[in-house]
This record gives C-alpha cells, structure tokens and sequence, in this order.
C-alpha cells in the first residue's frame, strides 16, 4: 500500500477512500483484539477509533514530513486497546508488560487523552438531535456553506440557517451547562 | 438576532480567525476579564472538534462499508473477464417467432462455440495478500474438498482475483459487479468445473492457445433476476426485442496475465427452468454505450429435462412420508438420519450384481413387508430386527440395500444437469430401492452419459419377475439423456466416485466420534449407577 498516497488523500479530503483502504489491516487488528479478549464490535470501535486518530495526526504532520501509515495504526490500535483492557480491568497482572514500546507511542497516547476528552462532549452532542446534529456536521465537518445548508436542510433564507445553526450550538452549551451543574464530575 | 446568539457568532468568528485584527485585539481582551466567555470559547472550540470527530466517525462506518462491498465485490469483480464474452446468456426468447422443433423444453445450453476475444492484453493486478484471512467453511466441507481438490485439478481460488481493466474489449460494467469465481486449471488436462450456481463448464485438454501449464479461468455468472438486474444487464438483443433470460454468464482466461484464446469448444451446461420453452443461446456484445445486448441465438440439443437435483425425492419410497407424519418436517433432519445409515452400511461389501436374485415374489412381497415395519412394529419375520432395537434402526428397513451415501453423494447440485436430476430418474428411484441393491444405483451412475433406456435395459437384464419387467417398462419410454460430452461424462465419474469416498469417510468418522462419545458418556453413567447396571448385565448373560 502507497504510504505517501494515503497521506495524500487522508490530507486532502479524500479521507473516506483512504480509510477503506486501511481497513485492509482491520483483519489483522480484528484477530489481535478477539486474541485478547475483545469480541468483534470492539475491534471495529477500536480500529475507526485509530483511523480518526491517524487522520487527526496526518493533518498536523509537517509539509514534507513522513511517518509510516500502517505502523502508526497498527500500533494506535494496539495502545487503544491496551487501554480499554486497563478500564475493563482485565488482565491487570500480566496486564501492562504485554505491550513493550510500540514506534510513535507517545504521540499516539497524547492524541488517545485528546479524544477521550472529547468523547465526553459526544453525548452531548448526541442530545441535541439529529438535524442539529446533521447541521453542525454538515458545516464543521463537510465544510458546506451556509447557501447550501440552506437549500438541504429546507430553509428559506441563508440567515434563518445561520440563526438555527447558533441556535443549536447554544442548546449544545446549555446542556453541557446542565449536566456539569448536575454532575459535577 | 439574540444576544446570546451574536456572542456564538463572535466566537465563531475569532475560533476561525475571521476578525479583523482590530476586533480580534479588543475580543481577546474582552475574554481575558470574562471566565464565561473563557468557558464558552472553550466549550465551543471543543464543540467544533467533536463535530469534526462524529463526521469522521462516520466516514470510518462508510469506509468499513465501501471495504466490505470491496471485498465482495472483489471476489466478484473479476468474474465478468473471461475468455469471450462468452456473456452468453440462456435467454428465453419471448417474442420467439419458432418454438422448439419437438415442442419439448429445452434446458441446457450445450456446445457454446467461444468466440476468439481480440488480441488484448490484460494486465493483472497484484492479488491483494491483505485479504489473507477468509473464514473457514465447516470441517466436513473443507475435508471433502481437499479430498476433491487433490482427485481433481480444477482449484476454485478464493482469493485470487483476476480484475479485467475497464478500457478491456469485454470489460462490461457487470464484470466488476459479480462475483468472480476463479479456477486455476491445468489446460493440458481435461476439466470439469462447476460454478457455485451449477453451470458445469467441461474445458477439453488443449482447449487454449497457450503454452503454459496454468490457465486461470474465470466464471462469472448472473443467474437469477436480482443478480442480473444488480450487475446492470440487460435482456435487449441487438434488434431491440426484449428477452427473457434464464441467465447469464461470463467466461475468461488467461495465462500469465494474459487473456488465452480458445481453440477447443467448450460444453458449458447451464440449469435452467425446464418449463419454460424456446430457450435458446445468445451471445453478448457490448455496444459503443458499453451496454452488452444479445445476438446470435442458437438453438441447443434436446437432451433429458434436468432439473435442480435437490428438488427430487430420492429418499427410500414412504420415508419421508412417515417421518412427516412423525412430525419431522425439516429436511435437513431428515436427510442427515436417512444418511447416517451410511456408516453402517460401510464394511459390508456391495453385494455383486449376480447376488441379486429377486424372484418374482420375494420382490414386492419383501418391500411391502418393510414398509409395514415402519408402520406396525409388530409383525415379526426373520429380518426384522429385535423389537427392542426397533426404535433406532427403523429405517433400516432397506437393509443398506442401497447405500445412503450413494444416494446422498448424487443427491446434491453436482449431479444437476446429468440423467440423475430429472424427473425420470426420480421416477426410477422407488424401483431402484426395491431392488435393494447399490450396484443398481450404480449402474445409472456408471452409465450417466448414456441414455436412460440404454441403462434400464442393462438394469432389466440383472433383474428377474416384476422388477425385470418394470424397468423393461421403463426402457420402453425410450427416454434419452441429458446431453453431456462423454469426456466431461468420465470426469463427472470420477468425481462421483471421490465424493463418495469420502462422504463415507466423513460419515463414518463422525459416526464413530458420536458412539464414542456416548460410549464415554454411558460408561461414566455406569460408574455412578454400578449397581442397577451389574443388574442389566447379569440378567443379559
């Protein structure tokens, strides 16, 4: 598989054909993580987990700069899921000496905090409601414009859009607000 | 706008550095004195990176998609490159201004000439090693394959795929749509491949103009509406009349990677639904838009109407009838005990055709007597089994006369499209297991290429009193045969006879593994009930 050509389209917005490539190693992670007392949903939670994590890294590598694609997720997979096995609790005797240093293992881990932070808004995110949710992916994400989330998602005006985009990110902050009042934690 | 609204504008603006620097200077220094809109910046900035990661999560899910469509479609995609576009479709020609000559269903479609492909080369892509791991087909499959795979040369590779370049003279679209199946065969050998949908393709020895000793041959094949209407194909022929397809299929090879002309025929037989009439061959050809429309149609030999084997009732006469009205309606019951009888006919040695002398009235009078065993166990005769026993040996009532293997080894699709699957056959097979004999059934089997009554004469002639004359009867019928090239007929023997093998093998293997186990079972009963037993076995001696 072309290392450079991976990188090429995981930086210019052709990441979901990259990423099908990369699934090619999912059989690979699918039997290490069934080997290791995962069962197959994880091992895909786990895998798509590395694919955003790889992304993620591929965006801020430095022009010219390289790393090895298939080693970096091969092994995002392999901490990924030597953490999940630490929350589960399992295997914690023999349990950390399993995996020795793995190539890139301290970015990977500071890119795993970063998006553990983050799944902590995902729940969030999922209470405001799919067209809300729909909206803000459609400009955040697939970068449209306002004319176009206007025409898909049936407004009348560019303005009203605009209105009911804030108007869900302000629903997203109030519940954040809500539940860090509630749940202090 | 609300105020509440504008300031997550504002914040917006400054996170995607869309204020001026004059506004972003006095809104950082607005955030510097302000916690909540410290909080909110930071809320919001993590609301936007979160977003980004749910949209990527889903371009993971739809990647996992696109790569299991890959996968599928990557064992399909190269089925469509073949030899020619031998797309050559059965097709039912509905429009047909000349019924067939005899007004008799034609089924098969045999003696396909190939068309010679131009002289193209086909680059092959790499096989993709990534996907190395396929899961594995149940044990008992995978054995009786391998025993298959060694008798016989053609190798269905599973994970070579021969992926044909869309600027190639046949590619059609369909091609990267179905499924590809590809055999890796020696062509200086005679070959009988059969495809997963039971289109039997005999490839003579020397078939291709090549020199190497591996031609790939690849089969593609849309046989049933939603596969065809899935690849794009369509039914139209070249003057525009609209068919209607029993179905269609591709043929291709190559060697070293390069497409092999063909220089032999090749009989390729293809199921078909004998209902329907006037089916008749068409061969493909792709149009400038690329579309494959239909020409040439041929009419194909008459042979025996063949039809899907599994449909056929080959079981002893009554059985099925009485394990329904015991309530087992699930023939995949009913035929795994009908076929576990197997193993126990297994060491008695077939008895020589001589041996079977059915006179006239041990014949029918024997039969009715068994099939009264199922029903009243109360007669008694000297060949009935002890009462006691009678419970799980019911159906031996046939006395192995004729084995279940055989009957299962043909019973299956690999035997569709030969004298055995048709309504014929099925007709002979209550009169074969009267006669209680195996070599019987063999005789058809041995004879499968020629025609029905040329057997039942041979039949006849082992037999005496009214089973002589029964299948003297049958003879009469003068049916003939499901048309076959007898070379390919010689293979499909062999075959035959390999599948048995190693069925009874199979059989007997897993049978002796099963009383094993319930021997161990049973002796670790008696180990906790020493004393009722030591009873038993006391009161037995």
């Amino acid at each position: 598989m072309n290392n450079t050509k991976i990188i090429h389209q995981l930086q210019h917005g052709d990441h979901e054909k990259a990423f099908a490539r990369l699934y090619s190693y999912f059989p690979k992670m699918e039997t290490y993580i069934r080997n290791n007392s995962g069962s197959k949903d994880e091992a895909l939670d786990t895998f798509q987990d590395a694919l955003i994590i790889l992304y993620k890294k591929v965006q801020t590598l430095p022009a010219d700069t390289d790393i090895k694609v298939d080693g970096f997720l091969v092994n995002t997979c392999k901490l990924l899921w030597s953490n999940e096995l630490r929350k589960k609790k399992v295997r914690q005797s023999s349990g950390d000496g399993a995996l020795e240093y793995l190539a890139y293992q301290d970015e990977i881990q500071s890119h795993i905090e970063k998006e553990e932070k983050l799944v902590k808004v995902e729940s969030i995110i999922i209470n405001i409601g799919d067209k809300c949710k729909d909206i803000l992916v459609a400009f955040y994400y697939k970068n449209f414009s306002m004319e176009k989330i206007a025409e898909e998602f049936g407004f009348k005006t560019i303005q009203s859009a605009k209105v009911q985009k804030y108007k869900c990110m302000e629903s997203a902050r109030d519940l954040a607000l809500k539940e860090s009042t509630s749940n202090p934690q | 706008m609300r105020k509440e609204l504008e300031q997550i504008e504002k914040i917006e603006q400054y996170l995607k550095d869309e204020l001026s620097a004059a506004e972003k200077v006095s809104f950082e220094a607005e955030i510097a004195h302000d916690p909540i809109l410290q909080s909110q910046l930071s809320f919001q900035a993590d609301l936007v990176s979160n977003i980004e990661r749910i949209g990527l999560r889903s371009s993971t899910k739809a990647a996992y998609k696109k790569y299991l469509f890959k996968k599928i479609a990557l064992i399909s995609a190269a089925v469509i490159g073949v030899l020619t576009f031998i797309t050559i479709a059965t097709i039912y020609f509905s429009t047909s201004t000349n019924p067939p000559k005899d007004g008799s269903q034609d089924e098969f479609g045999t003696d396909v000439e190939i068309v010679q492909p131009s002289e193209q080369i086909v680059p092959l892509l790499e096989n993709d090693s990534l996907y190395e791991e396929v899961d594995s087909l149940s044990t008992v499959v995978d054995e009786i394959d391998s025993i298959l795979s060694e008798a016989f040369q053609p190798e269905l590779v599973p994970l070579r795929l021969i992926y044909l370049p869309e600027n190639d003279p046949l590619f059609a679209e369909a091609n990267a749509l179905l499924n590809q199946e590809l055999f890796e065969i020696n062509p200086m050998r005679d070959t009988v491949i059969e495809s997963e949908n039971g289109i039997v393709v005999y490839i003579p020895a020397n078939a291709f103009d090549t020199r190497s000793r591996q031609v790939d041959f690849i089969l593609q094949e849309a046989m049933t509406p939603a596969a065809i209407m899935y690849s794009g194909l369509n039914t139209m022929t070249e003057s525009g009349e609209e068919l209607e397809t029993g179905g269609m299929f591709y043929l291709d090879a190559f060697a070293n990677g390069k497409r092999v002309n063909l220089l032999k025929k090749l009989t390729v037989d293809i199921p078909s639904d004998p209902t329907k009439t006037g089916m008749q061959l068409y061969e493909g050809a792709k149009d400038e838009a690329g579309q494959i429309l239909w020409k040439n149609p041929k009419d194909f030999t008459k042979p025996l109407l063949s039809v899907e084997i599994t449909a056929l009732d080959f079981y002893p006469p009554g059985y099925e009838k009485q394990m329904n009205a015991w309530g087992y309606l699930n023939k995949a019951f009913i035929d795994s005990l009908y076929y576990s009888f197997a193993g126990e006919c297994r060491e008695e040695n077939e008895p020589s055709l001589k041996s079977l002398n059915i006179t006239n009235d041990i014949g029918p009078v024997r039969e009715d007597s068994k099939r009264d065993r199922v029903r009243s166990e109360s007669e008694s005769s000297e060949d009935m089994l002890p009462s006691e026993e009678l419970d799980s040996a019911v159906f031996i009532p046939f006395d192995c006369g004729v084995n279940p293997a055989s009957v299962q080894t043909i019973w299956n699709k690999k035997f569709n499209n030969t004298n055995l699957a048709t309504k014929e056959f099925e007709a002979r097979m209550p009169w074969i297991y009267r006669t209680c004999n195996t070599a019987i059934l063999n005789l058809y089997i041995n004879n499968i290429a020629k025609n029905l009554y040329e057997v039942d004469q041979l039949v006849a002639e082992q037999l005496d009193g009214n089973l002589k004359e029964k299948f003297l009867q049958f003879a009469a019928l003068k049916q003939g045969k499901v048309e076959t090239s007898s070379t390919a007929q010689k293979e499909l023997n062999a075959y035959y006879l390999t599948k048995r093998k190693a069925l009874e093998s199979v059989i007997k293997r897993t049978n002796d593994a099963y009383w094993q186990k319930q021997d161990s079972l049973d002796c670790a009963m008696n180990r906790q009930t020493t004393a009722p037993n030591e009873r038993y076995i006391s009161n037995k001696n």
